[in-house]
């Protein structure tokens, strides 16, 4: 039987709300913190083995990446393309560069299929031998300029850097299946890449790489007798771009259990360390530097996004009373302080970014407890009905874990104003307006919310005999209602995979969804481009594969412009 | 196809587990979509079958009634620890072999027996997460179209029925997934070109409305 769970729920319901989960930042359980620590713990070994670009860099670079003595190779293709070809929609079909990661070495006869494949993305086939493919843009704001700067023997400002934030920007990072690459069910059996989104995110690093070798090289042989390299401070500035769009919502969707891991897995960290019951002053103070930096990140991070300067701005000021309220604390009160206290101050009197910003940061001096945790965020997606429960026990299910959906009154015609879609046009999720835009008999069934509504009114009146006939007999009966009732059976035990918010509802801002993905993922520096698309920047701040070390690995969260000094 | 949310997934799981098998589930699906395109109907008097040993599908896909009724037999047999069912006027019991396949975890044994296109009889079992499907050369009577179905829960090692491959044609396991996963599935081309046909329906067509607003206005580049 399922446990019918309690009827409080205000953890999850408030944890995944949009509004909350589009106030997350990265934390030492992210992915790309975890992959880089993995690196070095685990001493993978990064070599160029080919670098074939022309002077204006165009042409093939391959990295080999030898972990535990196997070999995977990372293929790069940087080509011309025309300004009006650069877009970061996934309807674009040419990019400045595209990439693979191959398991084992690249050989011939695998350069002329990668060759012929890769640079077409989505409309390429790769083989099984491949984990991710992806493709950059040039920042067109930025690239040029440190080529000119370069090749005259100059660095670029740091305030120019700090601008735009990359030199590359991946529009598209693809694993799992997609395209014919090799499956995450296979990956995560032979190769080390067994956590979710590990290739993934060792891609985006090398792009990152890659990025300095392309500007660096184009610099050189515009001036070869004049050109310098990236001064290392500025260079550690910069990350990788990322445009993301309406693609990760779905996703959030259709992988519950997944969600649910990670977001258990975050608070299983904060709730270890909330039973710390001794604290040294001295990390105390630690953390009052982590949260100055955080701050200074805030007041150096570039949006023309007028909402996120507002959260940004508020997030500074909020930071600064937590800030104050731990001074305050360090001076009288020490004594006994345990973090949940600090929590439980941020949660009464800060915004929701700045409440994160102290989770994330505590999370950054337990580095015993998050980082095995960090280390286990994988988990099947495999949705069950529970046959034996009753269709009483549903309505009870609903009732206290769909309350947010059952209250709404999807009659209301603003409840239901959006509807999710996928566009002919090579597929790009979409989203369209119900009452005025054709489509909406395409609708993807995400809008959770409505279907479990839907679901409710039609068996909250059925009689007694149907309340008692478990909930294998009542599918055949009624089997319309299977996927909805295998997801509320599934969530019953895993309260932290729904989003707890009608996500088509008019005033819906689906940029929360992607910002809590992007969270998980380590991207920071948000800057919306709309409701429906933000750029964001990866490794912003660490160090580059040749000064990578034990020592430094963990300090580029929340990157600022003095921190390389 | 008119498949609602659920039996779309498990319409799905049905035939790209058996396309991953090499048991070519994009081909039954292309050869199917005719009869079963927009005509979902899974539903199933329950009171007909609670007490009839047999089962008429009246020839409606398994990949429509066959989720429904596989939750039905396990639960009924995780009751009474054991069930014999016959499926009539089955038209697709290939897919018997997936829809059991995912019950494995939790039962002891499954086995089905069928008559193929050729009058061959086909046996599976599954114990412990293997698979085995073949030829069986015994004197169980079948009648066209019928599956012969049993499931087995709590070790009533008595009740387990004794199914001989005498050709055994697939063994499917962890390492034959993972095998298979190593080689790209190759679905036939003029299959894969009736089911990406039907799955271009569900795309929302070009417009220019939906390319600006769509996806976020904005500027795309920087």
């Amino acid at each position: 039987m399922l446990q019918i769970s309690p009827k409080n729920h205000n953890a999850s319901s408030s944890i995944m709300s949009l509004e909350r989960m589009g106030s997350r930042y990265p934390s030492r359980l992210s992915f790309s913190r975890s992959m880089l620590r993995t690196m070095v713990k685990k001493k993978w070994g990064v070599q160029i083995i080919k670098f074939d670009l022309d002077e204006q860099g165009h042409g093939l670079v391959i990295y080999e990446v030898e972990i535990s003595k196997r070999i995977y190779s990372f293929i790069c293709f940087s080509e011309y393309i025309t300004d009006r070809e650069r877009s970061d929609r996934v309807i674009a079909e040419k990019w400045d560069t595209t990439y693979g990661l191959h398991i084992g070495k690249i050989l011939a006869n695998d350069i002329d299929r990668l060759k012929e494949n890769i640079p077409l993305q989505e409309a390429g086939r790769n083989s099984p031998k491949e984990i991710v493919l992806c493709r950059a843009n040039k920042s067109v704001r930025l690239f040029e300029k440190v080529v000119n700067c370069l090749s005259n023997g100059l660095q670029p400002e740091i305030n120019d850097i700090n601008e735009v934030g990359y030199l590359l920007r991946t529009t598209a990072v693809y694993g799992s299946g997609k395209y014919g690459l090799s499956d995450f069910m296979r990956t995560k059996e032979i190769t080390q890449f067994n956590q979710p989104f590990r290739a993934e995110m060792l891609s985006v690093y090398l792009v990152r790489e890659f990025s300095i070798q392309l500007v660096e090289h184009i610099a050189f042989h515009r001036n070869p007798e004049k050109a310098v390299k990236l001064n290392p401070g500025i260079k550690q500035h910069l990350g990788i771009g990322n445009s993301t769009g309406l693609g990760m919502a779905p996703f959030i969707i259709k992988h519950p259990k997944l969600i649910h891991k990670w977001v258990y897995q975050f608070e299983n960290a904060l709730d270890k360390i909330k039973q710390i019951k001794s604290i040294e002053i001295d990390f105390f103070e630690k953390y009052i530097l982590l949260l100055l930096k955080a701050q200074t990140y805030l007041k150096e991070v570039q949006t023309t996004d007028g909402f996120q300067k507002e959260k940004n701005e508020q997030s500074y000021k909020d930071i600064n009373k937590i800030i104050n309220h731990c001074n305050k604390i360090k001076e009288k009160s020490f004594a006994g302080f345990n973090w949940t206290d600090l929590i439980n101050f941020a949660e009464i009197n800060v915004c929701f970014d700045a409440q994160e910003i102290v989770k994330v940061q505590i999370l950054e001096l337990y580095p015993d407890v998050t980082d095995p945790i960090a280390e286990d965020m994988s988990m099947s997606d495999d949705l069950s009905i529970d046959t034996s429960s009753t269709v009483n026990d549903l309505k009870e299910m609903i009732e206290n874990d769909y309350n947010w959906a059952i209250n709404t009154d999807f009659k209301v015609k603003n409840n239901t104003h959006l509807f999710w879609y996928v566009s002919e046009e090579k597929l790009e999720p979409r989203l369209g307006e119900r009452y005025n835009e054709h489509g909406a008999e395409l609708e993807e069934p995400l809008g959770i919310g409505r279907i479990v509504y839907d679901l409710y009114q039609s068996i909250k009146n059925m009689n007694a005999q149907t309340f008692s006939l478990n909930i294998a007999e009542f599918l055949l009966l009624y089997p319309q209602h299977r996927g909805i009732i295998r997801r509320i059976h599934t969530l019953t035990n895993h309260k932290f995979g729904e989003v707890r918010d009608n996500i088509i509802a008019k005033t819906v801002m689906p940029i929360n969804m992607l910002r809590f993905k992007l969270s998980f993922f380590g991207a920071s520096r948000y800057d919306p481009k709309s409701d429906r698309w933000v750029r964001t920047s990866f490794f912003h701040g660490a160090p580059f594969y040749e000064d990578l070390n034990i020592d430094n690995v963990e300090e580029w969260g929340f990157a600022t412009m003095n921190f390389y000094l | 196809m008119g498949f609602p949310y659920g039996a779309d997934e498990d319409a799905a799981y049905l035939t790209s587990w058996l396309e991953l098998h090499k048991l070519k589930g994009i081909n039954k699906l292309a050869e199917l979509s005719n009869i079963i395109d927009n005509k979902y109907n899974a539903k199933i008097d329950l009171e007909k079958i609670r007490f009839s040993p047999s089962i008429d599908l009246q020839n409606i896909s398994l990949l429509m009634k066959g989720p429904g009724l596989f939750d039905y037999f396990y639960q009924k047999t995780k009751n009474n620890h054991y069930l014999k069912v016959v499926l009539e006027n089955c038209i697709d019991p290939i897919f018997v072999i997936p829809l059991a396949q995912r019950l494995a975890e939790k039962l002891d044994f499954i086995s089905a027996r069928w008559l193929s296109d050729k009058n061959k009889k086909i046996g599976m079992k599954i114990i412990k997460n293997k698979v085995e499907v073949g030829e069986l050369d015994d004197d169980v009577s079948m009648l066209d179209d019928q599956v012969i179905l049993h499931f087995v829960k709590n070790n009533e090692s008595s009740q387990i029925e004794e199914l001989i491959l005498c050709k055994k044609e697939y063994e499917i396991n962890e390492s034959t997934k993972q095998k298979n996963l190593e080689e790209s599935l190759n679905p036939d081309v003029t299959d894969w070109n009736v089911v990406s046909k039907i799955a271009r329906r569900t795309f929302v067509p070009i417009s220019e409305e939906s390319r600006k607003k769509g996806a976020g206005g904005g500027d795309d580049n920087d």
